[in-house]
C-alpha cells in the first residue's frame, strides 16, 4: 500500500492520469472522423486500412499526450490539448464552489494504477491465449494426407504466397484457423477435410491462405496489443470490431475473386458453420448468441454487392464533418485565450464588486477570502460577505461604529489626496500603499528636490548627489521596531517607489 | 459403461497417434508411423510401443484377424473432445484463445434460427439465378 502511495504521488503517475482522461475525447474524435469515412467509403481494403490508421492514431494521441504532461515537456508550444487541460483545470473555479470537480481532480493520479492493472489483466490474457495456440500446435495434431498438402501448395501459388504453409489436422481445434506468421500453419478441425465437399474445402481453405497472404496474423496480434493499452476506450473496441470484420471481407472478396462464384462461397461458409453447430462440442459452448449474426451480413454481402452509394452519402458526410469541425474550433478558440482565473471572473464581477475587491481591499484582503468572494454568484451573497469581511475586522464589535473600516477608508482618501502623481491615483503610488497599509509614519525626513546630500558613514560617508527621496520611519512596523521604508523618484514625474536598496537615490553609484 | 469413464486423458504423444487414427481410419502401425514422420522425425519402435501400451490402457484395440495388426480408437473423437474440453485449464485458455484466432468463422458461432435463415437466403438466391 505504502509503494502505491508513493507511486500515485509522482508527476509521472499524474501525467498519466490526465493522458487517459484526455484520450478519452480525443479517442471520439478519431472514431467520429472514422465513422464519417465509413459512411462514405464501401471498398473493404479502404475501411479495414483507415481503421488501421485510426486505431493508430489513437495509440499516437496517447503517446503525444502523455509526452506532453512529463515534467520537461511543458515547454512545448501550445497545443489543442493544453488548452482544453487548462480549460479542464479551471473548471471548479469557474463554476463556482464546486468541491466535487475539484477532488475529482486530486483523484486523477490513482487512475494510473488502476489502468496499468488494467493493461496487465489484459496482456496477461494475451499470453495465455498465445501459449495454449502454440501447445495447440504440438497436441492432437496430424499432418494432412498428401493429396491435400499438394492442394495447398497449388492454391497458395494461386495467391502468390511466399512463405511455405503446412496444412495440419487438429483434434482441438473446432473452426479453421491461421496461426502464426513466419511459418505459417493452417489448422482444420480433424474430420473437415472428409467431411465436407472437396470444392467447399478448397474455399474456405483459400480463405485462410488469403489471411496468411495479407498477413493478417501479425496486424491482429498488434491490433490487441494497441487494444489491450486502451482497453478502458469504447471508441477502441468499436474501431477493432471495424478492422475484424473488413478483415474477413476483404479474404471473402480475395477468394470471389479467384473462384468467380459467390454463392458457392456462401454456401461453403454456411456448410461450414453447419457441421460446427452439429459437431456440438465443448458442450459448453451448445448456447449461442442470437445476435452473433455476422456471418449472416457476410453471406448477404456476398450473394448481394451493394454498388457505389448514391449521391447523398457523401454530402451527408461533408455536412456532418464541417459541423463537428466548426465545433471543435470554435471551442478551441473559447478556451484558447490565455486569461487566469481571476481575470476571468473578475470580468464577470459587476463593477461595484469588483472595484471594491481589487481597489478598496486590494491590499487587506487574504489570498484566501479572494477566491471566496470571486466564487460568489449573487449580489446578495457579496453583500454579506463584505459585511462580514469588516466585521471581522472590527477592533470594537458590538457599538456601530467600525474604527476599522473607518480609518481604512480615511487612509486611502489622504493617499489619493497625497500621494498621486500623473494619471496614477495615489492609493496605486508607493507612498500611498504604504500609507494605507501601514498608517502615517512617526517621522518623515523629506528631499522633494533631491541635491546634494551628506552621506551618512554607514552608506559611504561624503557628499553625493541624490534623485528626490522620502524616508518615512516607523518606530514599530510588523513586530520589528525602528524601520526606515526608503522612496525614490529617479524619474523626476513624482511617483515615489519603495527602494529596495539604500544606494538607490544617489544619481552616481 | 463404468469403464468408458474411467478411461486415463491421454498423454501428448498418445493423443497424436489416436488423431492419426481418427483421421485415416483404423490403420496398421506401419502407416501411423508413416504419417508422423512426415510431421517429425519418430522411430518405428517408439510408435509400435505406445501403440502396445495405449491397448494395455484401453485407448486402442487391436484387430488381430488379419495378418497385420490393424489398430483403430476405442472411443470415439467428439467422446475424446468432450473429455479434453472438459478440464477446467483448457476452458480457460480456449475462451482467451479467440482473441488471438484468425479465420473463416468468427469465433462467436451463429444461432440455429439463423442458420436456417441463412440456408433460405442462399435457395432463393439459387432459384432466382435459375
Amino acid at each position: 500500500m505504502k509503494l502505491l502511495d508513493l507511486f500515485v504521488g509522482t508527476p509521472f503517475s499524474e501525467a498519466l492520469g490526465w493522458t487517459l482522461l484526455h484520450s478519452l475525447w480525443e479517442g471520439l474524435i478519431v472514431a467520429a472522423a472514422l465513422a464519417v469515412f465509413l459512411s462514405v467509403v464501401r471498398s473493404p481494403r479502404t475501411r479495414y486500412a483507415a481503421a488501421g490508421v485510426a486505431l493508430l492514431a489513437m495509440l499516437a494521441s496517447l503517446a503525444i499526450t502523455f509526452i506532453q504532461f512529463l515534467p520537461g515537456g511543458e515547454n512545448s508550444a501550445r497545443t489543442l490539448i493544453k488548452t482544453t487541460h487548462q480549460a479542464w483545470k479551471e473548471l471548479p473555479a469557474m463554476t463556482g464552489t464546486n468541491s466535487q470537480v475539484s477532488n475529482f481532480v486530486t483523484l486523477i493520479p490513482c487512475l494510473a494504477p488502476l489502468w496499468l492493472v488494467g493493461v496487465c489483466l489484459f496482456y496477461s490474457g494475451y499470453a495465455a491465449a498465445w501459449l495454449y495456440l502454440h501447445r495447440l500446435q504440438r497436441r492432437g495434431i496430424c499432418a494432412a494426407p498428401d493429396s491435400w498438402q499438394r492442394a495447398v501448395k497449388r492454391l497458395a501459388l494461386e495467391l502468390q504466397v511466399k512463405r511455405p504453409v503446412v496444412l495440419l489436422e487438429s483434434l482441438l481445434a473446432d473452426t479453421p484457423m491461421v496461426l502464426g506468421y513466419f511459418r505459417p500453419v493452417v489448422m482444420v478441425p480433424l474430420g473437415f477435410l472428409s467431411g465436407l465437399p472437396r470444392d467447399c474445402v478448397e474455399a474456405i481453405v483459400l480463405h485462410e491462405l488469403a489471411h496468411i497472404c495479407r498477413s493478417d496474423y501479425l496486424v491482429n496480434a498488434c491490433q490487441r496489443l494497441i487494444e489491450g493499452l486502451l482497453f478502458y476506450h469504447p471508441a477502441v473496441w468499436w474501431i477493432s470490431r471495424v478492422m475484424r470484420t473488413e478483415r474477413e471481407n476483404c479474404c471473402d472478396d480475395m477468394v470471389v475473386m479467384l473462384r468467380g462464384d459467390p454463392h458457392g462461397y456462401a454456401k461453403a461458409l454456411t456448410a461450414l458453420e453447419q457441421s460446427r453447430l452439429e459437431r456440438q462440442w465443448p458442450a459448453r459452448d451448445a448456447v449461442v448468441a442470437a445476435t452473433g449474426g455476422n456471418l449472416m451480413k457476410r453471406v448477404k454481402r456476398l450473394l448481394y454487392p451493394k454498388g457505389p452509394s448514391g449521391i447523398w452519402a457523401p454530402i451527408f458526410a461533408a455536412v456532418v464533418l464541417m459541423a463537428s469541425a466548426t465545433m471543435v474550433l470554435s471551442a478551441w478558440q473559447e478556451n484558447h485565450s490565455p486569461v487566469s482565473v481571476s481575470e476571468q471572473t473578475g470580468k464577470k464581477l459587476d463593477t461595484p464588486w469588483q472595484r471594491w475587491l481589487n481597489e478598496d481591499v486590494v491590499y487587506i484582503i487574504s489570498k484566501e477570502e479572494r477566491v471566496a468572494f470571486e466564487r460568489l454568484k449573487t449580489d446578495e451573497e457579496r453583500q454579506k460577505f463584505v459585511e462580514q469581511f469588516w466585521e471581522q475586522r472590527d477592533p470594537t464589535p458590538g457599538t456601530p461604529e467600525n474604527e476599522f473600516k473607518e480609518e481604512h477608508y480615511r487612509r486611502i482618501a489622504y493617499a489619493n489626496g497625497h500621494y498621486a502623481y500623473g494619471q496614477t491615483p495615489g492609493w496605486k503610488s508607493g507612498r500611498g500603499r504604504t500609507y494605507i497599509l501601514h498608517g502615517p509614519p512617526d517621522e518623515i525626513e523629506s528631499h522633494p528636490t533631491g541635491g546634494i546630500y551628506g552621506r551618512p558613514a554607514s552608506e559611504g560617508g561624503g557628499f553625493a548627489d541624490t534623485y528626490p527621496f522620502e524616508d518615512w520611519r516607523y518606530r514599530y512596523l510588523e513586530g520589528v521596531s525602528n524601520q526606515t521604508i526608503e522612496f525614490v523618484d529617479p524619474t523626476m514625474s513624482g511617483e515615489f517607489r519603495i527602494a529596495s536598496d539604500l544606494k538607490e537615490k544617489y544619481k552616481s553609484r | 459403461m463404468a469403464l468408458d469413464e474411467q478411461l486415463p486423458r491421454p498423454t501428448d504423444a498418445e493423443l497424436e497417434i489416436l488423431a492419426v487414427l481418427w483421421s485415416i481410419g483404423p490403420a496398421t502401425v506401419r502407416q501411423v508411423y508413416e504419417l508422423i514422420s512426415q510431421r517429425r522425425p519418430a522411430q518405428y519402435s517408439t510408435i509400435l510401443k505406445f501403440m502396445q501400451i495405449m491397448t494395455e490402457k484401453g485407448l486402442v484395440v487391436r484387430d488381430e484377424e488379419s495378418r497385420a495388426h490393424v489398430y483403430k480408437a476405442s472411443r470415439s473423437r467428439e467422446w475424446t473432445q468432450r473429455q479434453l474440453a472438459g478440464h477446467l485449464l483448457e476452458r480457460a485458455f480456449s475462451g482467451s484463445a479467440k482473441a488471438l484466432l484468425i479465420g473463416a468463422l468468427s469465433a462467436k458461432k451463429t444461432s440455429k434460427s439463423e442458420l436456417a435463415e441463412l440456408q433460405k437466403l442462399l435457395d432463393e438466391y439459387a432459384a432466382r439465378a435459375k
